[in-house]
């Protein structure tokens, strides 16, 4: 016996080594709704032996009892490590008296002669319980149900609200749908798996995730009702109109008290309670989507909410073969989603990439927001100065119910050459349409290295413009000149050969006409004499043989190498010494007049001839 | 002077050196600043030698577009320069763009082909001599007496007076080139033409770097060039003319 007090006595010793090591706690707490004259507990829990605990003024509620003071303790071990609690508690009864939202001072204590203070407390009174309603009028929001177990279920005790935040919304824009059960009176054990959600048509869905359900009082329609959310979904609308969002059902299992005959003490103890099964409907309901109006702009995302777009570009002043990432972040509310990424009007010469897309979303109650990051890479291929164009990005304000746009940029790049000793680098990405011509394995040729020559002055690198003109001008006065002083050797010359040979036939025609003159005065030695010198003349002329040459074998021979015929070279022969004959020595047989025609004849074929 | 003359020779030697050490940048400056310098006393070769080592050293700077000016501006001051050519024609197969010019008629290109063969003075001073000779020769056909010599003159006088025509013609269009400064070549990495003075005008086609092009108008800071059978207004500044 006196070992086991020893041994609670080493446990106490322990117990109090332990609580020095341990932090004080000093806590308030008490059940965030009440219901108005209904009384509740207000706690406050020490982890250390205390005294004088300071409560504050409760004058918002009515003061029942308290405070009861009560105590325990406990030691465990874990994995051979021992651990103590302590907790003493000091508990007030206290009762609502009118609606609204009270919060409670902390209270303060003193441990060890330190005072501490505890918590505040916000407490919701909510109104009493109106009397049972005995109409059958109910709320268009609960919901029908089909009663399967006890006939104290009715649709007051329980049911389940379809709540939205909005019913009139534009289209893309996000509403907050909840089920919401209510129950009161009954005892809700659990619900099966038996839920049927609607197919939410028309709509783009993103569930919020719930981490526990929690029930809470809540005061609605004149009475108090536990109330817990069992499903929440953000909607976001894909087109205008009217879009019904269908019933949904869930299953519960209730526990019903069964009313039978007791028999027992301990038959009201464990066998009164049955579980029953329920299926609760929750109502359907409407949306009105709007559509979005018109005149869009031409850089509309498709993003309805509101939005902030930023960006940064890393680097202006790149080398040729660098990377250059233009950063976008646009944050905001709304169908992140369903953004469209904005495209970035690369110049010429640079080589984009696909945008790297980064979405950071968070789904709340509030709707969708977060940041979504596009990085844009592109690659200058050869240097140069460049301007990328501003990016805009447009989306739908449904605040304002209008079209919003916001830009970054245009951002200026001057491109260096790359930085790499071998030139084919910057080069070998141009060669592509003509790369059948390349010749491979061929360089330009080297540098000259001899010494330069150089003139003592100045050389002139071009010819004044007068001094050309003079070069043509001074020659051409000199010639003019020239032609002038020989003139007259210039017209003689042209007329010795040009001249004669022109007027060959006309000469000869006026010796003829003297002839024929002759004849006519029968005068035949003047007659034969002007005949011949016609011939003798017209040939020296035609053929331009001088005078002094003249004789029958050279004008035959000439008259040969022109390709004259041999007949009528014959026929030029025969006239010359029939005439040279008749004058010396005049032939009966030959009449004046014959010899006359034949002459003429021969002229007019001579004339024909080109010699 | 001759310190002068001294100093140019220097950086001319001093340049090939960084040349054959592979230091084109330092090869670069020294070539432009000789160019800077020797404007008054190099003859047009030797000019053209330093516009010749100029241009492959750019190359192989990798600056492809500066390096076609040098060989464009050797070539002006000597155009028979065999191996700026080759190395132009080299430099010419890394440009993109490929321009077609269904425009000129192969005689006029072939006409331009041996206009370039010789520099504006060489033909200036041809055509000079031509119309000498043409002037003799009509001397000599209105004076002489002998037939085989007045026609010999007289051919040669047509002859030459055709040659004088079409050298003198040569000349002219060489110096309107060379005075003018028409041609240009685009240095800018890649450039869009537009359709008006205006950096909002609409994108008409892609010039890419070392592309030749003839400027046809400027307006302020804006020329209208043609490239081929295209025309357009591009920045002065991302071009440079030869």
């Amino acid at each position: 016996m006196s070992n086991i007090r020893f041994s609670l006595f080493l446990c106490v010793l322990a117990f109090s080594f332990a609580l020095k090591a341990e932090d004080v706690s000093f806590r308030a707490q008490a059940p965030s709704q009440v219901i108005a004259g209904k009384p509740f507990q207000l706690s406050y829990t020490v982890n250390k032996k205390a005294r004088d605990l300071q409560a504050p003024d409760f004058s918002d509620f009515d003061y029942i009892a308290g405070p009861y003071q009560s105590q325990s303790s406990s030691s465990s071990f874990v994995n051979g490590k021992m651990s103590h609690s302590f907790t003493l508690t000091f508990t007030y009864t206290l009762m609502g008296k009118a609606e609204g939202t009270f919060t409670i001072q902390p209270a303060t204590i003193r441990v060890d002669g330190e005072t501490y203070t505890s918590n505040g407390v916000k407490i919701t009174v909510l109104p009493a319980d109106e009397p049972p309603v005995q109409s059958n009028s109910r709320s268009s929001q609960s919901a029908s149900s089909s009663s399967q177990g006890g006939e104290n279920i009715s649709t007051e005790n329980i049911f389940v609200r379809t709540i939205v935040t909005k019913t009139k919304v534009y289209e893309q824009e996000a509403l907050l749908l909840t089920y919401k059960l209510y129950f009161a009176g009954v005892d809700v054990a659990q619900f099966t798996n038996n839920t049927r959600l609607p197919e939410f048509t028309g709509f783009l869905k993103q569930e919020i995730e719930q981490t526990e359900v929690q029930a809470e009082l809540e005061h609605y329609n004149g009475r108090n009702y536990q109330s817990a959310v069992l499903y929440r979904t953000l909607l976001y609308p894909q087109h205008g109109g009217e879009i019904k969002i269908d019933p949904a059902s869930f299953e519960a299992v209730l526990r019903v008290q069964v009313r039978q005959p007791i028999r027992s003490v301990f038959d009201d103890f464990f066998g009164s309670y049955t579980n029953v099964t329920k299926t609760i409907v929750a109502p359907a309901v409407t949306i009105q989507a709007q559509s979005l109006p018109a005149g869009k702009p031409s850089s509309f995302s498709g993003g309805v909410g509101q939005y902030t777009l930023s960006g940064n570009i890393s680097s202006t002043e790149v080398k040729a073969n660098e990377a250059v990432t233009i950063k976008l972040t646009i944050q905001g509310t709304g169908n992140l989603k369903l953004l469209k990424t904005p495209a970035i009007d690369w110049p010429e010469g640079f080589e984009a990439y696909d945008p790297k897309v980064n979405n950071q979303f968070k789904t709340t109650t509030a709707g969708m927001s977060g940041t979504k990051t596009i990085e844009y890479l592109a690659i200058p291929r050869s240097a140069g100065e460049y301007t990328v164009p501003a990016v805009s990005f447009s989306y739908f304000d449904t605040q304002s119910g209008t079209y919003k746009t916001e830009s970054v940029g245009p951002w200026t790049l001057h491109i260096a050459r790359s930085a790499t000793d071998d030139k084919q680098e910057t080069t070998v990405q141009n060669y592509t349409n003509k790369e059948d011509i390349r010749q491979l394995g061929t360089d330009i040729r080297y540098i000259h290295t001899q010494d330069l020559t150089y003139a003592a002055q100045a050389p002139r690198r071009t010819l004044s413009a007068t001094t050309v003109r003079l070069c043509y001008l001074l020659p051409l006065l000199l010639a003019i000149v020239l032609f002038v002083v020989f003139r007259h050797q210039i017209r003689e010359n042209a007329d010795i050969v040009r001249v004669r040979y022109k007027k060959a036939n006309k000469v000869a025609q006026k010796r003829l006409k003297e002839a024929r003159q002759c004849m006519s005065k029968s005068d035949a030695a003047a007659f034969y004499e002007a005949i011949e010198r016609a011939a003798w003349t017209y040939l020296s002329d035609r053929l331009s043989i001088p005078t002094a040459e003249l004789n029958k074998e050279n004008i035959a021979s000439i008259l040969r190498t022109k390709n004259v015929s041999e007949e009528l070279i014959k026929e030029v022969v025969d006239v010359l010494s029939t005439a040279e004959f008749a004058r010396y020595a005049p032939q009966a047989g030959q009449t004046m007049q014959e010899l006359l025609d034949r002459t003429a004849n021969l002229i007019d074929q001579l004339e024909n001839q080109k010699l | 002077m001759t310190s002068l003359l001294f100093i140019i020779l220097t950086l001319f030697t001093t340049g090939n050196d960084y040349y054959a050490a592979g230091d084109w940048d330092n090869a670069v400056q020294t070539y432009e600043q000789c160019l800077a310098d020797t404007t008054a006393f190099l003859t047009d070769d030797s000019q053209a030698e330093v516009y010749y080592n100029l241009g492959n050293a750019r190359f192989r700077q990798g600056e492809l577009s500066q390096s076609i000016l040098a060989y464009e501006r050797c070539l002006r001051l000597q155009p028979r320069h065999k191996d700026a050519q080759y190395n132009l024609a080299f430099a010419k197969e890394r440009i993109v763009d490929d321009i077609a010019d269904n425009r000129t008629f192969f005689i006029a290109s072939w006409a331009a082909a041996v206009r370039n063969k010789l520099t504006c003075r060489t033909w200036t001073i041809l055509s000079i001599c031509l119309f000498i000779t043409m002037l003799t020769a009509m001397l000599l056909f209105a004076l002489v007496k002998p037939i085989w010599l007045r026609k010999l003159s007289f051919h040669v006088a047509w002859i030459t007076m055709l040659l004088s025509l079409i050298t003198g013609l040569n000349a002219i269009s060489l110096n309107s080139r060379d005075t003018k400064q028409k041609e240009a070549i685009v240095t800018q990495g890649v450039l869009n033409a537009k359709a008006s003075p205006d950096k909002s005008g609409t994108d008409l086609f892609t010039l890419h770097e070392g592309t030749k092009v003839e400027i046809q108008e400027v307006l302020g800071e804006w020329a209208n060039v043609r490239v081929g059978n295209n025309e357009g207004w591009v920045k002065l500044s991302h071009i440079e003319r030869i």
